[in-house]
């Protein structure tokens, strides 16, 4: 057993994070460390900069275009990326679709879509929730039906983040009803540019709008763009959630903002002991994911056991950004606010409190999204222990 | 960066393991207990010949070099098997005070490793929680020798102890570190019952001889041990909650009720994976602790504070909840959870609440 990371590890820790403080523009910087919401031109601009160091795709191996990272790599890349106030990459076409894509997909497919998401061409969205259809994933209604050389698509998708400026969905549809509901679905591109479908915005508890409904209605999606088998694109999905895990624990964001948060308070004050009781929990997450690297490197898989990871991350997250709005008070109340010092000008410090209580809002989705946090319970208690 | 264990290290889980799944468990626990000394002897040779007890300490003080991955590696066998041997107050708090203080006490550490002496740790004051830093207990320069007088409680396994490792006040110099000979306290020792099969004792010194220890950075000498101990005691406490977790998905795998095992009902699904989840939080936590202070990494004292912390949270988490998912039987004596829960709540108590390490923890951090 070894704790330390090997110099050149390092060396790419700090070349990663000195590279993108470098290349990070003020504006968006100061939004994210405000937590003020960021416009599509921004992240664009933003992934733009990942994109010329190869550094969007970062989880994709060298084959298909990325940068080839192993599982201590990929590990630091987050942590070094986490350590800033950068905002975190739009995960539908590079965490989400990509691996879906170079894992099942045909040639020609892979060569028509990967290049544009590795080089940040193309905004992807997702479409598998449905009204009816949540954490039960699998009772989806959406129908795709073939006439000729097209699939016709009718139904509902809801929760779609950022349908409004997506060019792409990925869609889980039913093209066999007769069958047990997983067996019957299948896993088609859409270019939301096609004639019958319609966006309406949902307006969610922080005041933003990030997530939309999506309508489909005889929307004729050509044949080449089902991925893999028909049938079959319930094993893509649930393949690429197990990709997610990792990424999901957000750990190294967690460190960043409770690091801010110990900036503002002396040692001997209650919060301190809050915020040690938070570090605490984040230090264990961090070795848990550490060893789960470890055992990856040593060639074991942990499987479900990464399941624990976005749990018990995702939770912390949410208690930080909780701590934060108690720490900040009466400050954080108002969501649109100006303070005003006695000579009238506005002071620098509380105008990062406007967006606290949003923020805290906003993350009340991290337990529910990417598989609910008892989704992956339920996994967990099947897979590890055996229930 | 690597938790799997090297070749040295999984041979010493291995081996002591073993020992403690042949040997230990509730029924020889509770029949070692009542023995004179308040654990086997036999038990306590075996450690010594299979050099478990060399295992943390330096190459040339003789022992294995293992440092804190070592004393880690048997506690947990330890925590699993409820043994009520005293590995932590004689070779990690004892031994690690001594390793520290150099040719000195050469003969004195030479006794803890192969076991020959057993020494303990006369620390607690009653009434006084965790106020180790200013003990009750003073020492003075009487023609020339150090005596000490006062009342220490809680002294883990007294009545088998060669020696204690005695915290005192000095005129004038704050915190000293001492050493008493059994001999000097033999009849003012009160032998008591631990909570958890262990056995303790509280001494009352009157102007007895000592050897003082320290020259004045007794404190440091303290706390450096203390380091490895919480990374030690976090360690037992994994051994117990790792088995009394086992014992409880085991339990909710058999047992029926409204003609279904308890382990299909999904509320208790989900609580056995928050349970299977605090325990690999705070072995993750631990084994990284522990190799921070073999190596020598600056964080190693926080990390040690915050392991111990989270064997806390995670044991009484896992604890409380193998009780409770057991039912009516898991408040009977005849289960080994409510040893393992014992043994986990005492160490806690002996060895530092929470919030008394995070208030450490906090000026660490600041």
């Amino acid at each position: 057993m070894d704790l330390a990371f090997s110099p050149e590890d390092l060396q790419f820790y700090e070349h990663v994070r000195d590279t993108l403080a470098a290349n990070l523009p003020a504006d968006i910087e100061e939004k994210e460390r405000l937590g003020q919401r960021l416009s599509k031109e921004d992240m664009l601009r933003w992934q733009d900069v990942l994109a010329a160091n190869n550094w969007l795709a970062a989880g994709w191996p060298a084959e298909y275009g990325g940068p080839g990272f192993n599982a201590t790599r990929r590990y630091l890349f987050e942590q070094a990326y986490g350590s800033l106030y950068a905002p975190p990459p739009v995960q539908f076409g590079i965490t989400m679709v990509g691996p879906v894509i170079y894992n099942y997909a045909n040639q020609e497919q892979k060569d028509r879509f990967l290049p544009a998401i590795r080089e940040n061409k193309v905004w992807w969205c997702q479409g598998y929730s449905e009204p009816g259809a949540g954490s039960d994933l699998a009772s989806l209604k959406t129908k795709a039906v073939r006439d000729g050389d097209h699939y016709v698509v009718n139904g509902q998708k809801t929760w779609t983040t950022w349908a409004h400026w997506a060019d792409w969905m990925f869609c889980l549809v039913k093209t066999d009803t007769t069958c047990k509901p997983q067996a019957g679905i299948s896993f088609l591109l859409i270019d939301m540019k096609t004639p019958g479908i319609t966006i309406r915005p949902i307006k969610t508890i922080d005041g933003d709008h990030e997530v939309n409904e999506v309508f489909l209605e005889n929307v004729r999606v050509p044949v080449e763009n089902l991925i893999g088998e028909e049938g079959a694109g319930w094993g893509y999905g649930k393949a690429l959630l197990e990709h997610e895990r990792f990424i999901m624990s957000g750990s190294a964001r967690s460190r960043r903002n409770l690091k801010e948060l110990r900036k503002q308070v002396a040692a001997n004050s209650p919060f301190a002991q809050e915020i040690s009781r938070l570090e605490i929990q984040l230090r264990a997450l961090e070795f848990l994911e550490l060893r789960l690297l470890s055992t990856m490197n040593a060639g074991g898989n942990p499987g479900p056991r990464a399941s624990a990871l976005k749990i018990r991350g995702t939770e912390i997250a949410q208690a930080i950004s909780r701590l934060r709005l108690e720490m900040l008070g009466p400050d954080a109340v108002g969501v649109s606010q100006g303070f005003m010092e006695a000579d009238g000008s506005l002071p620098a410090g509380p105008a990062e409190a406007a967006m606290a209580m949003p923020t805290y809002l906003n993350l009340r989705k991290l337990t529910i999204w990417g598989g609910s946090n008892e989704i992956q319970r339920m996994v967990m208690a099947k897979a590890t222990l055996g229930l | 960066m690597n938790f799997e264990y090297d070749e040295t290290e999984q041979m010493l889980a291995d081996s002591v393991h073993r020992f403690m799944d042949d040997t230990a468990g509730m029924e020889k626990a509770r029949a070692d207990a009542a023995l004179d000394k308040g654990y086997s002897a036999d038990s306590w040779n075996t450690c010594a010949e299979m050099g478990w007890l060399a295992a943390p300490f330096a190459e040339e003080n003789g022992g294995f070099g293992l440092g804190a991955v070592g004393s880690m590696i048997v506690e947990e066998a330890l925590g699993k098997g409820l043994s009520p041997l005293p590995y932590l107050t004689s070779v990690v708090f004892s031994g690690k005070i001594l390793e520290q203080l150099g040719e000195a006490v050469e003969d004195l550490l030479e006794g803890v490793i192969s076991g020959e002496k057993v020494l303990s740790i006369a620390l607690h004051e009653t009434g006084k929680g965790y106020g180790y830093e200013t003990p009750s207990t003073t020492a003075t320069l009487q023609n020339g020798e150090w005596v000490v007088n006062g009342a220490k409680s809680n002294v883990v396994s007294a009545g088998a102890a060669d020696g204690f490792i005695v915290s005192a006040t000095v005129d004038g110099d704050g915190f000293g570190l001492f050493y008493v000979e059994a001999g000097e306290v033999a009849a003012n020792i009160r032998e008591i019952n631990l909570v958890d099969n262990r056995r303790a004792g509280h001494i009352s010194f009157v102007a007895a001889k000592a050897a003082r220890l320290d020259e004045g950075n007794g404190l440091e000498i303290f706390d450096n041990a203390l380091d490895e101990v919480l990374i030690a005691a976090a360690s037992e406490n994994l051994g117990a909650m790792q088995a009394a977790f086992d014992q409880t998905l085991e339990y909710a795998k058999i047992r029926k009720q409204f003609g279904k095992e308890l382990g299909k009902f999904q509320v208790l699904q989900h609580r056995l994976v928050d349970m299977s989840i605090k325990v690999e939080e705070a072995r993750s936590i631990i084994m990284a602790a522990a190799m921070a202070l073999k190596e020598g990494h600056e964080d190693a004292k926080s990390l040690s504070r915050a392991a111990w912390v989270q064997s806390l949270w995670s044991g009484r988490h896992v604890g409380e909840e193998a009780i409770q998912i057991h039912g009516g039987i898991g408040m009977t004596d005849e289960l080994e959870i409510g040893d393992f829960v014992k043994r986990i709540n005492a160490n806690e108590l002996l060895f530092g609440i929470p919030m008394h390490h995070i208030e450490r923890y906090n000026t660490l951090m600041a």
